[in-house]
């Protein structure tokens, strides 16, 4: 099962990441989304990729899922080339990706059935499976909704379910915490948490900081395109905070007083009546 | 710790019951039976037509009419597919591709799961009604697979022509063609059909369409059954393993094609920055007309033409009407009268139908005009305009067309006054239909024929209602002008600038009661377009 490329790498790193990127490139004509990035993720960890909008994350991540096409460079997962053998890939890995791609006219557990089965799994270990994660997603009672009826919050962990029903050893979600309530947000950790627990790699990207710091145990960031930073959370934060790190590998910029002064004066509007 | 995968089988299984469970789905159970009720229609249609060709057995005209039937059968799938474009599957792959499957099975499964629809139901029934002329043994062995690949063919060549040409088609310049070339098409089509008429000898005409269409991949299979009719088995052999090259061809690129497409395709591709608010031809306009709020509103309108297929689709609507309109010219255009003019300032009337459902793609997107705009008038306005600029092109050139096949300029202006009050009046019922009975469009892509929201027929009372209304409207319309060019042009001129005034007068008030209802009932008609299904 592990092909050259892998065995080259997990030779040259010493263990056998779950990821392995060399020099991906994606251009959108004369845009690099992404610009020849290398990236090492381990094997059973929690692994965050962070970086401001438009920094590529998405990009990455849906080339890394076969997805996308890249333009250039190449990408291994469990020791297989994505894009020379993406059926063994995809079986081994769960994708929920930035534009949730679901079936709106199916019930949540219709398409947990459907997702089940086409995976290849038994229709019986699909029904048992599908009761359990929409049990502890607290998705239930809308089992029998149509997707269509969802919220942003809901279609997220259906589309999570989706993703865990095969049990798989690598996990990719794309901004998994977007839109959802903290009640859910708990939820979800404590299943991803689970996952790894039991030996499995969960990559997810996000904006929220303390979520990616709480549950993450190496990141990388990106800006422009490019990996500024990629290690141990510890190594990456160096004593301080996360979001300080961040902002320090991306240049952020502080809005100075003199900016949008305008917002301090009033807008002009009648006086309400006097009652 | 993970699955092994599907296998070939099982997965066709499967895609076929997910297409299904999805098709009705998405269906009221009223567009269930609509749905149901026209496409058994369609079928005992082809029965007969097949029927006819199949019992007339020994007609001489049988081979040219079999070998017409296939090119039309393919052309029209070719056609629908360029129409609707490649990203109208109620089963989007793109939706699969997370999943671990191979490409060539899962287009295997796309291909049989699209197979099972009334439509392609009916193009086998009629491919196969060519067996009723099997002249020996041998002609069955080959009408039947000739019979089999025009079926496949007409189900594969239009969509692998689409997906080479899916990033062309894709386009906004390219969908402005389109928008304007199928609106054309369609009234062109009504008056070419009745040019038909003209030409001295069918038989004549069959045989050159056949002369050309045996060159064309269209044709292949059509040519193939109408040598097998003539008896020349060795040759029609020949066109046989031509049109099975085809269709294997046809397969292989189309799957390549398709999975290409989604591969390098983001979901969310990086945006170019900058720009103008106003969309190309609207550029020109001067700085104060572009600051107004319902030339705002008509740029922006015309922009989600361009860019939301589902509009598009809607557009569709206007060609049973641009051809209905059109039919009344046929005995006008063989009696050579100056007449059919007046029949074609009808083809105005189309302006009903594209404006019944000017809100049903806005959704939730209503909410941005309800926050920032403190009257709708503008919204109202500016959307309207949106569509009488895309149908007063092909209104223009049917009626010029009509005075050029006539030679009578005279009727031109009689024929753009007639255009301008039916259309104005079908606006205003337009209008009037899309506040009171409006139909929101699915989010997604998959529009199929009768794939509106559950609910819409439920509309249909109000917008047969307002139809029948604007096309009485049309009749005394085109009566008063007609009588009155029957007393002198003159009078007739003045008839038709009447008829144009009230048409406008007509519009402008509609607009304004719909203003009025919008500004009152805002949030209600925002919820109605954001409704999603009936539960809810």
């Amino acid at each position: 099962m592990t092909d050259y490329g892998a065995a080259n790498v997990a030779a040259t790193t010493g263990q056998a990441p779950a990821i392995v990127i060399r020099r991906l490139t994606k251009l959108f004509g004369p845009l690099a989304a992404v610009a020849t990035i290398d990236l090492d993720i381990p094997a059973g960890s929690f692994f965050g990729l962070l970086g401001p909008n438009g920094a590529g994350k998405s990009t990455t991540l849906a080339m890394v899922t076969g997805l996308l096409r890249p333009t250039g460079g190449q990408i291994w997962v469990d020791g297989i080339d994505v894009w020379s053998n993406p059926v063994e890939v995809k079986k081994r890995i769960g994708v929920v990706p930035e534009t949730l791609l679901l079936f709106e006219r199916l019930t949540g557990s219709e398409l947990l059935q459907y997702v089940g089965i086409l995976r290849g799994l038994d229709a019986d270990i699909v029904a048992d499976r599908s009761k359990d994660l929409l049990e502890v997603l607290a998705l239930d009672e809308a089992a029998n909704k149509l997707i269509v009826d969802y919220s942003q919050g809901m279609r997220k962990k259906i589309s999570l379910a989706a993703a865990l029903i095969h049990a798989p050893k690598i996990l990719l979600l794309d901004e998994p915490f977007e839109s959802v309530d903290p009640v859910a947000v708990r939820v979800i950790q404590s299943v991803l948490r689970r996952l790894v627990d039991g030996g499995a790699t969960v990559i997810l990207s996000s904006h929220v900081m303390a979520t990616v710091e709480d549950l993450c145990q190496h990141v990388a960031i990106m800006n422009q395109g490019r990996v500024v930073v990629t290690g141990p959370i510890d190594e990456v934060r160096a004593g301080g905070r996360l979001d300080d790190a961040f902002a320090r590998a991306v240049g952020a910029e502080v809005v100075d007083a003199s900016t949008l002064s305008w917002l301090q004066g009033r807008t002009p509007v009648d006086e309400p009546p006097m009652l | 710790m993970t699955a092994s995968g599907i296998g070939a089988w099982p997965l066709i299984r499967v895609l076929v019951k997910l297409r299904h469970r999805l098709t009705f789905a998405t269906m009221g159970s009223g567009s269930r039976v609509l749905y149901i009720v026209l496409g058994a229609a369609t079928a005992v249609a082809a029965l007969l037509i097949g029927g006819y060709v199949a019992t007339r057995r020994g007609n001489p005209l049988a081979a040219d009419l079999l070998a017409l039937i296939g090119l039309v059968s393919t052309i029209g799938w070719t056609v629908g597919a360029t129409a609707l474009g490649s990203s109208q599957y109620s089963l989007d792959p793109r939706k699969l591709l997370t999943l671990p499957i191979d490409d060539r099975q899962l287009m295997l499964g796309f291909l049989v799961s699209s197979t099972l629809t009334l439509p392609s139901a009916a193009t086998m029934i009629l491919a196969l009604a060519a067996l009723g002329h099997t002249p020996s043994f041998t002609g069955a062995l080959l009408l039947f697979p000739a019979a089999v690949l025009q079926w496949l063919i007409s189900l594969l060549l239009g969509r692998t022509i689409v997906a080479g040409l899916d990033r062309l088609l894709g386009g906004r310049r390219s969908r402005d063609i389109a928008v304007f070339l199928t609106a054309f098409a369609g009234i062109t089509f009504g008056v070419a059909v009745q040019l038909f008429t003209f030409v001295p000898s069918i038989i004549d005409a069959m045989t050159d369409v056949r002369r050309i269409a045996r060159w064309l991949p269209w044709g292949w299979t059509g040519e193939t059954m109408a040598l097998v009719v003539e008896g020349e088995m060795s040759l029609a052999f020949g066109w046989l393993l031509l049109s099975t090259a085809l269709a294997g061809g046809c397969f292989g690129l189309w799957s390549r094609l398709t999975m290409r497409s989604l591969q390098v395709r983001p979901d969310n591709p990086p945006a170019k920055r900058g720009g103008s608010i106003l969309v190309g031809p609207l550029t020109f306009l001067p700085g104060s007309l572009s600051r107004s709020p319902t030339v705002a509103v008509w740029s922006r309108a015309l922009r989600q033409l361009r860019r939301d297929v589902r509009e598009l689709v809607e557009l569709a609507a206007l060609l049973p009407l641009a051809l209905l309109s059109a039919i009344p010219t046929l005995g006008a255009l063989q009696g050579g009268s100056e007449n059919v003019v007046l029949f074609c300032g009808a083809a105005g009337g189309s302006a009903a139908i594209v404006t019944m459902n000017l809100f049903g793609a806005d959704g939730r997107n209503f909410g941005v005009d309800l926050l920032v705009a403190p009257n709708l008038s503008a919204v109202v306005w500016g959307k309207a305009l949106s569509r009488i600029t895309v149908i007063i092109i092909p209104v223009m050139l049917l009626v010029t067309g009509a005075a050029v096949v006539t030679g009578s300029w005279s009727r031109w202006v009689l024929g753009i006054g007639i255009a301008v009050a039916t259309g104005t009046v079908g606006v205003a019922a337009g209008l009037q239909v899309s506040v009171r009975a409006p139909i929101p469009l699915p989010d997604t892509a998959a529009i199929t024929g009768f794939n509106t929201e559950p609910g819409a027929v439920g509309t249909l009372p109000a917008r047969f209602g307002f139809l029948i209304l604007a096309g009485l409207f049309g009749a005394v319309v085109i009566l008063v002008v007609f009588g009155l060019s029957l007393l002198n042009l003159t009078a007739s001129y003045a008839g038709a600038l009447t008829m144009a005034a009230i048409g406008i007068g007509v519009l402008t008030l509609s607009a304004r009661s719909v203003t009025q209802k919008l500004n009152r009932q805002g949030p209600e008609f925002l919820a109605t377009l954001s409704r999603k299904t009936r539960s809810t």
